[in-house]
């Protein structure tokens, strides 16, 4: 089923808009949820999280901002970090940042993240295709040295060693002196 | 930068404002990149697409498939936790590849040139079309499964597509290996399968987000590389150790005419080249005694470049003294006694020069159009001979017969022939290399032209590739002759006025006494 079939289907709320997103999308929604949520279980509820976030937000769904899929990933990935930061101050065990993705920032710190993130958009554009892939990879989808090192066919040092290097690019563009 | 921005990254870790900070949604390029499946898939598609093109130019047909298989190994080595199908397919590639990295390797060197019989040749096609058969196989039931497990229909017909392109191509290419008419057919549906291949693969992009990865010890980059060097290795190996025939080089004995002095002396006043003679075995010499008369000729010839050069090399001409020349080659007719005209022919070569000696050479000589009038009585003799700090060394040829072979020419087509053929290789560290092969013709009592055709074939460069003898190269058809090696022609022509007034006139002196 095309994409936009189901865009379709899931603006006019039927069902099988629904049963298309999760035959055609869910690989990629478990894929994104995965590497944040070790727990199986809190996969599929987050899974199921996700869907009902699809299901009721489509209407601001804007391909002008985004793919689709792009959409669906940053739907996925904010799903997921919330329930891991609910679940870690729950267990109290440790305390994600107050900033992460989904916690409400004040104007101003919207102001000033704006800021970072256009200096930040601006550093990435000067990194290669491959270093901004390792840099999302790394630290959008919260995968692990491991999972990288598999899915590139690669060693898990050798990405240790190229996200140092980019990191090292990275922080003399933002103006970092050399030292994290 | 700001001092509270600089502030920042001293204050805070950079890891933690790439979480926080980084654009988001992704951009689109970032969204396609990220996945489990994409990088391997594609090493599959193009490793299948390079392996199965054979480009006659440029070696691409040895380079695509090498190229291929070294893909096709690091697709299915990602993909090989995956199920049990890419497990098997990343298995039969690897074996797969040392059957073909050894096949690189071996056109680098004669070794080939033992050949194969008929039983191992197809042994040989039937299980190299069984691998890949059975990889095409497996990576069509392995894209079912993975599509199986995201929960999708299972379809992967294009993949079935290709492993059927592939019989195709074998039956035809080892049942009629002639039909050209096909060939546009196949490369066109070949070019579809390919496309509905690639096309499939992007479908499956959603199904390949459940694939688990493998984890490899080594990277992608340094596998290739490691494959690719072991592979440069071997053909460099190749070329510097199996280029050659191993010739059984020994000192030559001293004073090795002892007991022939007469018949040197006798055969030194017919006219016999004094250079030739010292090089012959004694039996030679020998079978030379009651020589009647003797009739010599010797070419020098230039062995420069280009492949085939038939230079005017009379000494008589003028040109050829202000040429340098390379390779001298004498021919020798003795007239033995006997009823009917019989000649002991020796053609014999001597390097005047040093050239460098890369692999193998070969002489061919051809008595043409005319053997229906000369008998050929073999078998041939001759031997190699070279001169090093002094002392001279001596080796029989590697081969020395008659061989028979199929050219095709554009004009006669294909043609079966059966000439004297001598195959060896010179060393380099020595100078003076030299050699001849002896045989004899006996005229029928019909008195015709003997025309003697000597080829000489030298290689003139170590790069060729598949690597083939001199005496393979001297057996293929103009056109598909190496670059590596060097045609020079010699020809020899005895008449029937050189052949037979003695033999006429001892009879007719007989009769009249």
């Amino acid at each position: 089923m095309r994409e936009q079939e189901i865009i379709d289907l899931l603006l006019r709320h039927n069902e099988h808009g629904m049963e298309a997103l999760l035959q055609y999308y869910g690989p990629l929604l478990r894929y994104m949820i995965a590497s944040i949520l070790p727990d199986p279980q809190d996969q599929e509820d987050c899974l199921s999280e996700v869907l009902m976030r699809v299901w009721d937000k489509i209407e601001q769904f804007d391909r002008s901002r985004g793919s689709w899929n792009a959409w669906l990933t940053a739907l996925a990935r904010n799903a997921a970090l919330n329930r891991a930061r609910k679940a870690q101050a729950a267990s109290c065990t440790q305390t994600l940042p107050e900033n992460s993705a989904s916690a409400e920032p004040t104007p101003e710190e919207i102001v000033i993240r704006r800021e970072r993130e256009e200096r930040l958009r601006h550093a990435f554009m000067l990194l290669s295709s491959k270093e901004r892939m390792l840099i999302y990879r790394k630290y959008y989808y919260l995968q692990s040295t491991a999972q990288i090192a598999r899915e590139l066919g690669t060693t898990e040092r050798a990405v240790e060693g190229k996200l140092y290097r980019i990191k090292k690019r990275l922080r003399k563009m933002l103006g970092g002196d050399g030292h994290v | 930068m700001f001092d509270s921005e600089r502030h920042f990254m001293q204050e805070t870790d950079l890891d933690e404002r790439l979480k926080r900070d980084i654009p988001d949604p992704p951009p689109e390029e970032i969204i396609h990149q990220v996945t489990p499946w994409r990088k391997a898939m594609r090493q599959v598609l193009f490793g299948s697409a390079f392996a199965s093109i054979t480009l006659h130019a440029y070696c691409l047909d040895y380079i695509l498939p090498a190229v291929g298989m070294i893909l096709s190994i690091l697709g299915f080595r990602t993909l090989r936790k995956e199920n049990k199908w890419f497990r098997t397919c990343f298995l039969l590639t690897a074996v797969q590849a040392v059957y073909l990295f050894v096949h690189l390797i071996l056109n680098t060197t004669i070794l080939q040139e033992a050949g194969n019989t008929s039983l191992e040749w197809w042994v040989l096609v039937v299980g190299k079309a069984a691998l890949a058969f059975s990889t095409l196989y497996g990576l069509w039931r392995g894209l079912r499964a993975v599509q199986k497990k995201a929960g999708l229909p299972p379809r992967a017909g294009s993949a079935l597509a290709l492993l059927a392109w592939n019989v195709v191509l074998y039956v035809i290419g080892v049942l009629c290996p002639d039909v050209m008419i096909l060939a546009g057919v196949m490369i066109v549906a070949y070019i579809l399968i390919i496309r509905s291949l690639y096309k499939l693969s992007k479908e499956l992009d959603h199904a390949g987000y459940t694939i688990e990865t493998a984890p490899v010890k080594v990277t992608d980059r340094a596998a290739a590389i490691g494959l690719t060097a072991v592979l440069l290795i071997g053909c460099v190996c190749g070329y510097a150790f199996g280029g050659s025939y191993r010739m059984d080089w020994t000192p030559l004995p001293e004073a090795e005419h002892q007991g022939a002095t007469d018949i040197e002396t006798h055969l030194l006043d017919l006219g016999f080249p004094k250079d030739v003679l010292d090089d012959l075995q004694s039996e030679e010499v020998l079978a030379c005694k009651d020589a009647l008369q003797v009739i010599s000729q010797t070419y020098d010839a230039k062995a420069g470049y280009g492949i085939i050069d038939t230079l005017s090399k009379d000494s008589s001409d003028p040109n050829a003294s202000s040429t340098a020349a390379s390779l001298r080659i004498t021919t020798v007719a003795v007239q033995l006694p006997g009823e009917r005209a019989e000649w002991r022919m020796i053609h014999h070569f001597q390097w005047l020069d040093k050239p460098r000696f890369y692999g193998t050479e070969a002489i061919r000589i051809r008595t043409s159009y005319n053997m229906e009038n000369w008998d050929y009585i073999g078998p041939a003799s001759g031997r190699l001979l070279y001169t090093k700090n002094g002392t001279s060394y001596t080796a029989l040829y590697h081969f020395l017969g008659d061989q028979a072979y199929t050219s095709s020419d554009m004009v006669l087509g294909e043609t079966t022939s059966t000439d004297l053929f001598a195959a060896f290789s010179l060393p380099n560290d020595g100078e003076n290399q030299r050699g001849y092969i002896a045989y004899t013709v006996r005229s029928k009592p019909i008195a015709s032209i003997l025309n003697t055709l000597i080829d000489y074939n030298h290689q003139k460069s170590l790069l060729q590739y598949p690597a083939v003898t001199a005496m393979e190269n001297c057996q293929t058809d103009v056109w598909s002759r190496a670059y590596a090696f060097k045609l020079i022609n010699d020809q020899f022509l005895l008449h029937p006025d050189d052949a037979y007034p003695p033999i006429v006139d001892k009879a007719d002196s007989k009769e009249t006494a």
